[in-house]
């Protein structure tokens, strides 16, 4: 199954490494592969260093594509890692 | 996008850039890669002027402003201000005319002027802008520079391209980008590849975390850029697949528009990826110089063979 969403970016601090490795991490548990498309630049997001080099401020909206078995189940939980404000 | 103050964020000094009026219109945006001198356009054949250019005034525009009178001279200098126009630079430190100053501080256009000669400044600033507004395409892999040629590393995460790079840094070649490379095509239909400014030379090592190369190693260690000569692809060792075992035909691949020779190299964990990646750095660098083993032994073999059945004949006969 292959999904397309757009998703913003709730952690005050935007994107920074805490939230990155947390997506790394939903990633790695999971069966899917993911792309994160912002202003024109798409990055594998199972990468650590991809994703801080989009340097993604609070309020920006990612393109998600995600790819694999579990591709629902991975996309709500990359949701709720990049909406908890307490990051 | 591209906007003036980023433009005047890099190459100010390079530029010898002074801001002189229209400071509020700074975040005004670049469309086109190019500047221009208004010429013609001072004397009202607005006809083919789209204004998405910076423009450039040299003495020659300068003498011709002062030569007109006032209502004349605003509505000329009017008709070149236009809603895209990015910014306007007055060249060799001369005079500026106060109804220029007034109107841009009036519409909000970042007015410059630079010590530099007009002509110089046109191209300069035409090679910072097509090296700013040229289209990037961004991908996942590593870029290394071996014995000085650029070898692009691909290969799905985790089947080892950082360790294999970290072990080419420590036998003395450079990184350029690890995990991100942005590859921009350049004139002379070669690309270059580069990582991103935040994440420039840092490197991610599972367990150890993010590691920062040029502090690591040295700044001789790293590079900011390099143009892609050669492509390696690591993939998991496959019993079933069958690899190259000769090496007689080179393998190419398009990239972004761009043929490079490409590498296929099985990985399992007890190869050394360093030492076969720079073995394919060695090889390389002996088929440039228009050697090529393979084919050579190959010829050596055909040759050995038609003379066997040739001195096989003639005893015959």
């Amino acid at each position: 199954m292959k999904i397309l969403q757009e998703v913003i970016i709730k952690t005050p601090l935007g994107l920074h490494a805490r939230p990155a490795m947390k997506l790394v991490q939903i990633l790695q548990q999971s069966q899917s592969k993911a792309k994160i498309t912002l202003e024109e630049r798409t990055i594998d997001a199972h990468s650590i260093i991809s994703l801080l080099s989009l340097a993604a401020p609070c309020g920006a909206v990612l393109t998600i594509s995600i790819e694999g078995k579990d591709a629902k189940l991975t996309l709500r939980k990359i949701i709720a890692a990049l909406s908890n404000t307490s990051e | 996008m591209y906007l003036v103050e980023q433009l005047f964020a890099q190459h100010a000094f390079a530029l010898n850039l002074v801001l002189r009026a229209g400071g509020h219109g700074m975040r005004r945006r670049i469309y086109a890669p190019e500047a221009q001198r208004p010429g013609i356009c001072l004397a009202g054949r607005l006809d083919h002027y789209t204004g998405e250019r910076i423009l450039v005034l040299g003495s020659s525009e300068l003498n011709y402003i002062a030569s007109l009178e006032n209502p004349l001279k605003k509505s000329r200098l009017r008709g070149l201000l236009k809603p895209t126009t990015p910014a306007i630079i007055i060249a060799r430190d001369l005079p500026l005319p106060p109804e220029l100053k007034e109107l841009c501080e009036e519409h909000g256009i970042p007015l410059f002027s630079t010590a530099m000669q007009a002509m110089e400044l046109v191209s300069r600033l035409t090679y910072y802008l097509y090296e700013a507004l040229s289209k990037t395409l961004t991908i996942h892999a590593t870029l290394m520079e071996i014995f000085g040629f650029g070898m692009l590393i691909r290969g799905n995460s985790s089947v080892g391209k950082s360790e294999a790079a970290l072990s080419l840094i420590e036998r003395g070649h450079r990184l350029i980008a690890d995990d991100v490379v942005r590859l921009r095509r350049r004139e002379g239909e070669f690309l270059e590849g580069s990582g991103p400014e935040i994440t420039r030379h840092m490197m991610e090592i599972r367990g150890m975390g993010i590691l920062d190369i040029a502090q690591l190693y040295g700044p001789v260690h790293v590079r900011p850029h390099k143009r892609v000569d050669l492509i390696v692809h690591l993939e998991e060792w496959n019993a079933r697949h069958f690899y190259d075992r000769i090496g007689l035909d080179e393998k190419m691949c398009t990239i972004y528009g761009r043929l490079i020779p490409y590498y296929t190299i099985p990985v399992k964990p007890s190869l050394d990826i360093a030492l076969l990646v720079e073995t394919i750095a060695r090889m390389h660098r002996i088929r440039f110089r228009g050697q090529h083993l393979p084919q050579q032994t190959q010829d050596k073999l055909v040759k050995e063979m038609t003379d066997k059945i040739e001195s096989a004949e003639v005893s015959l006969s």
